[in-house]
């Protein structure tokens, strides 16, 4: 009797664990639980229609769909949640957000372990290519693409193609040519805001000679230091040099070591190194955390600060002002006189690791002019809830169809700026393979810090970007 | 109560219950993995399923501690405890997130480890009893185990239902495979005789076949005859001659070597995923008929053979927990890194040392361009300096105890005198440093002072001169070697091997001194608690400290950073208004310590005596510059304006590499206290006698110190330096939270970790991984060669 008993339940124990570990072969995801996948490609066979109908038309209620992303701060998670929820209302499909600090490590390592989340927002088109060109990142319906494009300006998407692939779709658009000044520095100084580089050169000089630091600068950020030195490259090399140029340099036709792209470097770098010229608020440019800058510009501690148009929000944390009549002033960052105005762009796009139609619908949604407006409408809520009036709430849309109304004054005057831009070009740092736009950053920040000449440094990364 | 408690350990019950919990260890790994993919969608069926596995684990657990003695009535109740069991796991199945789910996944392992123990012992002791239920139940388990394996790699799958609407019921064929499993076992463990042969083959064949029918379309293998063959035929040989050599029956050993040939020759050598089904259907059905035909060749074993199986099954369950976490922990991983540094970044492609050669040619990664610079930097000036004062204090010590020189005393000091002067020259301009004749002589030089104070040391045993002020300043000369040889040659790797000769160094000598001083001195244990504290934090939380105390801001604001507010505020002290007075104090404190340190030398304490001279002149210096006016530390006064000047600790303009020491710092921080605790322990082991015997001798405390406790406490000190390298060597943490690596500062362990994962390079990052692993075998080899020796 005992001896059968004990048999009989030792081989339910291990007949239940064979059971239950068969259930999944995943990991236990770090972040959202993944939905299992279909098996097989069961959706490969479906005709690419429209997915946003028919998921408004609630045929697609009670799925589930996980997107991972770096958006951490409360003002773009409340923002980006409230939106999701819009959908799920309209549709029954639960879309859930979840951001990390780690995100590009950790989605690497999702990946990497076969658990992906159904959809991400990625910064960086070269990762979303990559990740495109290994298969996991599912290529967009080209109905769907087809569809965004004709919302969006020529070529928005065109960083995310690969071999006639779109392999994600910009749903947030960022605007980095902006020069923020102190308006009662300027308005003390009489000074104006130049039309050319070199007039905001010379303005700087003459600022150095009343007494004035005329720039705020800091490239720190964590293990992404350097960056805003990478803004500054290529914001200058679309100044100084030409957009022909800037696209082989970032399709790395064009090496770091070319004599156009070290002099860029150089006339960066003079400009910094010149002495009373820049205020580091941590002591050197490299251990200046890039959002330590708003508080001296809004004291009038320097006169001015280049930076992309998301650091609005920073003036708001910081108790600052924007507009005419408020702390802080906006202007377009000085071409270089010759008649075109490039303007730098960088944007967060949506990819899909999954192929199912509910995330195909959401994607469409997100894009669409109505996500936009939605997002718009819903973020700048959540930044008015946080602090004072006149809050901007850091996101901008390039989808024409959207909304204007939604967006406020400073808002409007930044999608004026993309409109007029001739020619657009995203960041590239964020195009280059991840070794290449890392060397960038830490070869980068050594030249800034005297660590390494120009050249040195320079030559280190085409040696980096040979992996 | 204990009584019992003990006779009861020594039943056989008691006796499981031990490896029980080292299996329960595993089952928490497996149910953490295994619950929240349950979780995910708790469909009635699968929360059962939960209830009863708990239920089921329970009631065995139960079942075992009254395998002795079991009244009907205990019996009940256990049967009632399951039941309540399974509804509680139940009831929290309902309510799945939290605290509540992880501990009762912790619950359902251990009692499922023990069940798993006990229907392990009672499977095996069939064995003995009915060999036909034993070697049914065998067949189900490991064709079952198969199964599972093949199923999680996604190599055979079941897809049920018209297209569209297809359900995948891939894990029906664990269930599937294990039935045939038992049917096969129990086949081979009771047809004997004439059809034994017949039947086993052909079954095992039938088998195969039916693993083959399920094979993906992904894992099906265009077979080629020639490596077929010729891989069954090779392996088949090789096992047979091993065999041979080893004296054991060559025809079966052939026969396994070439199932294993076969089943390389057909999956492992050709390309999977472009074959046909019939393909697939051979290559297993092979596979399964050789496993057949090796079963048959041996009769039904007697009870003899059967006694000898049992007994070594039973060992490898006890070894089963150890060998599953060092296999897929440890051995798997290692293995598989080595691989996949062969590959290409998304490993696919065979690339060969490529990931090697990319890695080393990073100039971010070994720079020895100026590898000139080493003997003319002021690091190796200092270090020559030191040299030669050690040197002149061992020499000064020796001709106090008796009059004779030892030449390789001699030959070093001459040596290192020699050193000296080249170096001035070389500062004063005379010579340049960086020519290559003067890099071998200085080189050469540097080399005959080691190898002559190696020779003395060796020489004279725990009676050496080199103790005491000669021997610290012997390791002040090296650190100063290392920092002439490490802020010159750059990089990661460089910075690896820095980081073990500093934190090793400092962690293991400060640790040391701390045990000494505190020994037996009032309020040591608290001392001791407080210094041992730190090792209590992690290293993120130790980094993130340190970030705090090294913060700088603005010269005109407030520093926030405690060394700065430090640093600033003695500053802005000795150019306020009240500087001269605190001067005065400060000088009169200067005088009062020069008191002291010449009375201590009165009495012949040589070394205290002046350590605190040279404390006093630095406080007179610093009372001078107090009266001054001039400033000190974070404050100068230049052209009538008082400058002020924050320390920027991490970055790499102040201190140029030397940034690298303040991210050591948390490090030595922390493992001053471990080493402290050890040598505490090993300075509280010397016999007290020995010490006794050497007071009675007349020998001072710092010679009782140098000349017993040390040379007692050696192997502790091979241990503790040992142990700390092989963790500087893995730093990681610190790095990662401090600077990332930025500034000069990265190391191994954070370059592997941004190759794989923000580059996405994992071939790379493998290469990383593995010259790390390859720094740190050396090392490890040493200690565990201590260890044996220790041991024997």
């Amino acid at each position: 009797m005992k001896s059968s008993t004990l048999r009989f339940a030792a081989t339910l124990a291990a007949l239940g664990l064979v059971v239950a570990a068969c259930a999944g072969d995943a990991d236990e995801p770090a972040a959202p639980a993944p939905t299992p996948a279909p098996a097989g490609n069961a959706w490969d066979g479906l005709p690419a229609d429209d997915f946003l109908a028919r998921a408004l038309a609630g045929e697609f209620a009670g799925t589930a769909v996980n997107i991972f992303g770096s958006e951490r701060s409360e003002v773009e998670v409340g923002g980006f949640t409230d939106t999701l929820k819009v959908f799920t209302e309209a549709t029954g499909i639960n879309a859930v957000y979840t951001g990390s600090a780690d995100f590009e490590q950790q989605l690497r390592v999702m990946v990497a372990g076969n658990v992906p989340p159904d959809m991400a927002m990625i910064p960086q088109p070269g990762s979303i290519v990559a990740y495109g060109l290994e298969g996991a990142v599912q290529p967009v319906p080209s109905a769907i693409v087809e569809r965004i494009n004709a919302q969006f300006p020529v070529g928005t998407n065109a960083p995310y193609e690969s071999g006639g692939e779109t392999f994600a779709l910009q749903i947030k658009t960022d605007l980095k040519s902006i020069l923020w000044y102190n308006n009662k520095v300027f308005a003390d100084g009489g000074y104006t805001i130049p039309d050319t580089w070199d007039g905001l050169k010379a303005l700087s000089a003459k600022m150095i000679a009343d007494g004035i630091k005329p720039w705020c600068i800091g490239i720190g950020s964590g293990g992404a230091t350097g960056w805003p030195f990478t803004d500054w490259m290529e914001e200058m090399i679309l100044r100084l040099e030409d957009e022909a140029l800037y696209d082989q340099w970032v399709a790395g036709d064009v090496t770091f070591s070319d004599p156009r792209i070290i002099a860029v470097a150089e006339e960066i770098l003079s400009v910094w190194n010149t002495p009373g010229m820049v205020l580091a608020v941590e002591g050197t440019i490299a251990s200046t955390h890039f959002n330590q800058n708003a508080t001296p510009l809004i004291s009038g501690d320097c006169a001015m600060h280049r930076q992309a148009q998301f650091f609005a929000s920073f003036f708001d944390s910081a108790g600052g002002t924007i507009g005419p009549d408020g702390d802080i002033g906006v202007a377009y960052f000085p071409a270089a006189g010759d008649g075109r105005t490039p303007v730098l762009t960088a944007g967060n796009a949506i990819a899909a690791f999954r192929k199912a139609p509910e995330v195909w619908a959401l994607m469409t949604w997100l894009a669409d002019s109505e996500g936009q407006t939605t997002r718009q409408v819903k973020q700048a809520a959540r930044a008015a809830a946080g602090s004072s009036a006149g809050a901007n709430s850091g996101y901008l849309s390039s989808n024409l169809e959207a909304d204007r109304s939604v967006f406020n004054a400073l808002e409007q005057s930044f999608i004026e700026i993309l409109a007029n831009a001739s020619p657009a070009r995203f960041d590239g740092s964020d195009m280059m393979k991840p070794e290449r736009n890392r060397a960038f950053w830490d070869e980068g920040t050594a030249a800034v810090n005297g660590d390494k000449s120009i050249t040195e440094a320079f030559a280190a990364i085409d040696v980096a970007a040979r992996g | 109560m204990l009584t019992e408690l003990r006779t009861r350990l020594k039943t056989r019950v008691g006796r499981l219950l031990l490896p029980s919990l080292g299996n329960s260890i595993v089952l928490v790994v497996v149910s953490f993995r295994v619950l929240p993919v349950l979780a995910g969608s708790p469909s009635l069926p699968q929360r059962l399923v939960a209830g009863a596995l708990a239920g089921a684990g329970i009631a065995v657990a139960l079942e075992a501690f009254r395998v002795a003695e079991k009244p009907p009535l205990r019996r009940a109740a256990s049967l009632l405890l399951a039941l309540g069991a399974s509804l509680l796991v139940w009831y929290v199945y309902m309510d799945r997130e939290g605290a509540r789910a992880a501990i009762l996944s912790v619950v359902i392992a251990v009692t499922l480890s023990g069940a798993i123990f006990v229907g392990a012992n009672r499977w095996l002791d069939e064995a003995l009893k009915r060999w036909t239920l034993f070697t049914g139940l065998t067949g189900a388990a490991l064709l079952g185990l198969v199964g599972l394996g093949l199923v999680g790699n996604r190599s055979i799958s079941l897809i049920v239902g018209a297209s569209g609407e297809r359900v995948d019921r891939s894990s029906w064929l664990v269930g599937l495979l294990a039935l045939v499993g038992l049917a096969f076992g129990v086949l081979s463990g009771a047809v004997a005789g004439r059809p034994r042969l017949p039947v086993l083959v052909v079954s095992g064949a039938g088998t195969g076949a039916l693993i083959g029918i399920f094979l993906r379309i992904g894992s099906l293998p265009s077979l080629e005859l020639a490596p077929l063959i010729s891989a069954t035929l090779a392996v088949a040989v090789a096992a047979a001659v091993l065999a041979r050599l080893r004296g054991r029956d060559a025809t079966s050993a052939a026969l396994s070597g070439a199932a294993l040939g076969w089943l390389v020759g057909a999956f492992g050598i050709p390309e999977l995923g472009t074959g046909a089904l019939v393909e697939g259907i051979v290559g297993t059905a092979g596979l399964g008929l050789l496993v057949g035909l090796r079963l048959a060749i041996s009769p039904i074993p007697d009870l003899s053979a059967r006694i000898v199986l049992e007994t070594r099954l039973r060992t490898v369950i006890f070894l089963a927990p150890a060998l599953t976490f060092v296999g897929s922990a440890l051995v798997i991983p290692t293995i598989r890194t080595m691989y996949l540094s062969l590959l290409d970044r998304r490993s696919q492609e065979f690339v060969g040392l490529d990931n090697f050669r990319f890695i080393f040619l990073q100039p971010s990664f070994l720079n020895i361009s100026s590898w000139r610079n080493i003997t003319a930097s002021s690091e190796f000036f200092l270090f020559s300096v030191a040299l030669v004062l050690a040197l002149a204090v061992v020499l000064l010590r020796r001709r106090r105890t008796d009059q004779y020189l030892p030449p390789r005393l001699v030959i070093s000091l001459v040596t290192a005198a020699a050193l000296v002067i080249v170096t001035i020259a070389g500062r004063i301009g005379a010579v340049d440093l960086a020519a290559t004749p003067l890099i071998l002589v200085t080189a050469v030089m540097t080399i005959v002072v080691a190898i002559a104070l190696v020779l003395y040391a060796r020489r004279h045993p725990g009676n050496s001169a080199l103790d005491g002020p000669g021997g610290g300043l012997l390791v002040i000369a090296v650190l100063l070697l290392s920092f002439a040889f490490f802020t010159n040659l750059r990089g990661t790797l460089m910075n690896n091997l820095w980081w073990v000769v500093t934190v090793t160094v400092a962690a293991t000598g400060l640790g040391l001194a701390i045990a000494a001083l505190a020994d037996r001195s009032r309020g040591e244990a608290v001392a001791k608690s407080i210094i041992f504290m730190p090792m209590a934090l992690s290293f993120v939380g130790a980094s993130i400290i340190w970030r705090f105390m090294y913060i700088s801001r603005l010269p005109d604001r407030a520093q926030t950073g405690v060394l700065n507010a430090l640093w600033v505020n003695i500053g802005l002290r000795s150019v306020s208004d009240g500087a001269a007075r605190s001067g005065i104090v400060l000088l009169v404190l200067a005088a009062l310590l020069v008191f002291l340190g010449l009375a201590a030398l009165r009495s012949r304490a040589i070394g205290s005596g002046w350590s605190i001279v040279l404390v006093a002149m630095f406080f007179a210096w610093v009372g001078a510059r107090f009266m001054g006016g001039q400033g000190v530390a974070g404050a100068s006064v230049i052209d009538g304006l008082t400058v002020i000047s924050p320390i920027i600790f991490l970055d790499s303009q102040q201190f140029g590499a030397y940034n690298n020491i303040f991210v050591m710092i948390p490090f030595i921080w922390i493992y001053t206290g471990f080493a402290m605790v050890v040598f505490s322990a090993a300075i509280k082991g010397v016999p007290a006698d020995l010490l006794e015997a050497g007071r009675v001798d007349g020998a001072t405390e710092s010679q009782s110190f140098w000349r017993i406790v040390m040379p007692q406490i050696q192997p502790t000190i091979g241990v503790v330096v040992t142990t700390i390298i092989v963790v500087v060597m893995k730093v990681f943490d610190i790095v990662k939270v401090m600077t990332n690596g930025q500034f000069g500062t990265q190391v191994l362990a954070n370059e592997m970790w941004n190759r794989s994962f923000l580059d996405g390079n994992f071939g790379v990052g493998s290469a990383v991984a593995v010259i790390l692993f390859l720094s740190v075998l050396p090392i490890m080899f040493v200690n565990i060669r201590r260890m044996q020796e220790n041991a024997a």
